[in-house]
């Protein structure tokens, strides 16, 4: 149809327009536009955010179902400047209200998201992305010893939880992975199962290589970052934590030969 | 939109709902086909969740705002054929130009989506008239003009928090 310019309003079916209109101009912080603006068969009451989106309450006799049947996954999302979610944070931390997020673990850095409840049950999300979700992080724990080579087999991937980093034993030797997700700064997982790394955030996935496997629109994702790394004589390995290999997509010379003095050729990629 | 409103609100936007519909297929014909939304990225929960079908997630991005739909196939009872109007607590309105609305009203004739209006409102406010139709799975959905659309940016995007 291609005619939709987008979102012109969230209908609410509330049954105290009075107490509901508390919630999204008190506690949302939403702009009052005014009363029974609008052709509803109960009062109703219209709410504007910073976009021009507007919520518009109808108060009905009620009871209302912000949940049709057994399905209780339905919500919300208002997305927030990071200086209005912290606005938020300490206006409803000061009313008391719960503001904890059970899927912290799952986000990106400078992602974050809770869960609030209205009057009525309508459940929202309160989100912001702040801009460290898209800066380049590096671990900054100098050189890391990860063992010797002796003490790998091929297709091992050994997590080193100070340097941020995935060290993967190929047939053709070793690679040092940031664990920092190429779309945004979430921390990949290597699951085992799956012979993959699996983002928690968005889903992306990467091979043991480092380049995404994911399905649109993470396909086009860079492979994930490398760190250098150096094969002692004795055959320990040092991975140096301070810099981070940009590199655009997984190549074979990415991977270190499993052999004493052989190292990482920084000079083949962007180097930061 | 004035810097006055942005210094004053608390919220940017609305950004997504998460709702259920009966069948992804059938949802992803009319909203993609009707609405004109496009399709984005689809995922299943977890193996057993692929294997009974259930708990399939993917979303459509309509204008500036997504729709993340999950499968509930048995959970949902339909509203009453004859009610267009309704919400199971919650109805999304979304906004056409007033040179256009004519056309949105031709497209649902076309794809024999049943609606009632246009509804005028009141003068003193910002909505114009609306449509009022359901998707295939029963949740309440609106077109409208607005009367303040001079004021509102043209071909918005989606805006991610992702």
């Amino acid at each position: 149809m291609g005619a939709i310019e987008g979102l012109s309003h969230l209908t609410l079916h509330v049954t105290d327009l009075t107490r509901s209109e508390d919630f999204y101009g008190g506690i949302l912080g939403l702009d009052p536009v005014g009363r029974d603006l609008v052709s509803e068969d109960g009062p109703n009451s219209l709410f504007r955010s910073a976009a021009g989106h507007l919520v518009l309450l109808v108060e009905v006799p009620g009871p209302v179902e912000p949940f049709r049947g057994k399905t209780t996954s339905i919500h919300h999302a208002w997305y927030l400047t990071p200086e209005q979610h912290a606005a938020a944070v300490a206006r409803l931390k000061a009313m008391g209200m719960p503001i904890g997020d059970t899927r912290e673990a799952m986000r990106a850095m400078g992602q974050k998201s809770f869960d609030v409840y209205d009057p009525d049950g309508h459940r929202y999300q309160i989100q912001t992305v702040g801009p460290e979700a898209y800066q380049i992080l590096k671990p900054s724990a100098g050189e890391i010893d990860c063992g010797n080579i002796a003490d790998y087999e091929v297709g091992d991937v050994r997590s080193f939880n100070d340097g941020k980093l995935y060290l993967v034993r190929s047939e053709n030797g070793f690679a040092a992975l940031s664990r920092w997700c190429t779309h945004m700064n979430g921390l990949v997982q290597w699951k085992e199962n799956h012979w993959h790394f699996y983002c928690p955030y968005h889903k992306a996935t990467f091979n043991r290589a480092g380049a995404s496997t994911s399905h649109f629109p993470f396909d086009t994702l860079a492979p994930l970052r490398l760190h250098p790394l150096a094969i002692a004589k004795d055959g320990s390995i040092r991975v140096d934590t301070d810099v981070l290999l940009i590199r655009k997509k997984a190549e074979a010379l990415d991977v270190v030969p499993a052999t004493p003095g052989a190292a990482t050729d920084t000079s083949r990629y962007e180097a930061i | 939109m004035s810097e006055e409103m942005i210094m004053t609100t608390g919220m940017h936007s609305l950004n997504h709902t998460a709702m259920p519909v009966h069948d992804m297929a059938a949802a992803e014909a009319f909203y993609c086909d009707v609405l004109g939304a496009t399709a984005h990225q689809a995922t299943c929960f977890s193996l057993e969740d692929v294997k009974t079908g259930a708990a399939i997630f993917k979303s459509f991005v309509i204008g500036d705002f997504l729709l993340a739909l999950t499968v509930a196939r048995n959970s949902m009872d339909m509203p009453p054929p004859d009610r267009f109007r309704g919400a199971h607590g919650y109805r999304h309105g979304f906004q056409v130009s007033r040179a256009r609305f004519d056309e949105i009203r031709a497209a649902l004739d076309a794809h024999r989506v049943p609606y009632q209006g246009p509804v005028a409102h009141p003068e003193k406010g910002p909505f114009g008239a609306s449509l009022y139709f359901k998707d295939p799975s029963g949740n309440f959905l609106e077109f409208v003009w607005r009367r303040d659309e001079d004021a509102l940016p043209r071909n918005r995007s989606y805006l991610s928090p992702e």
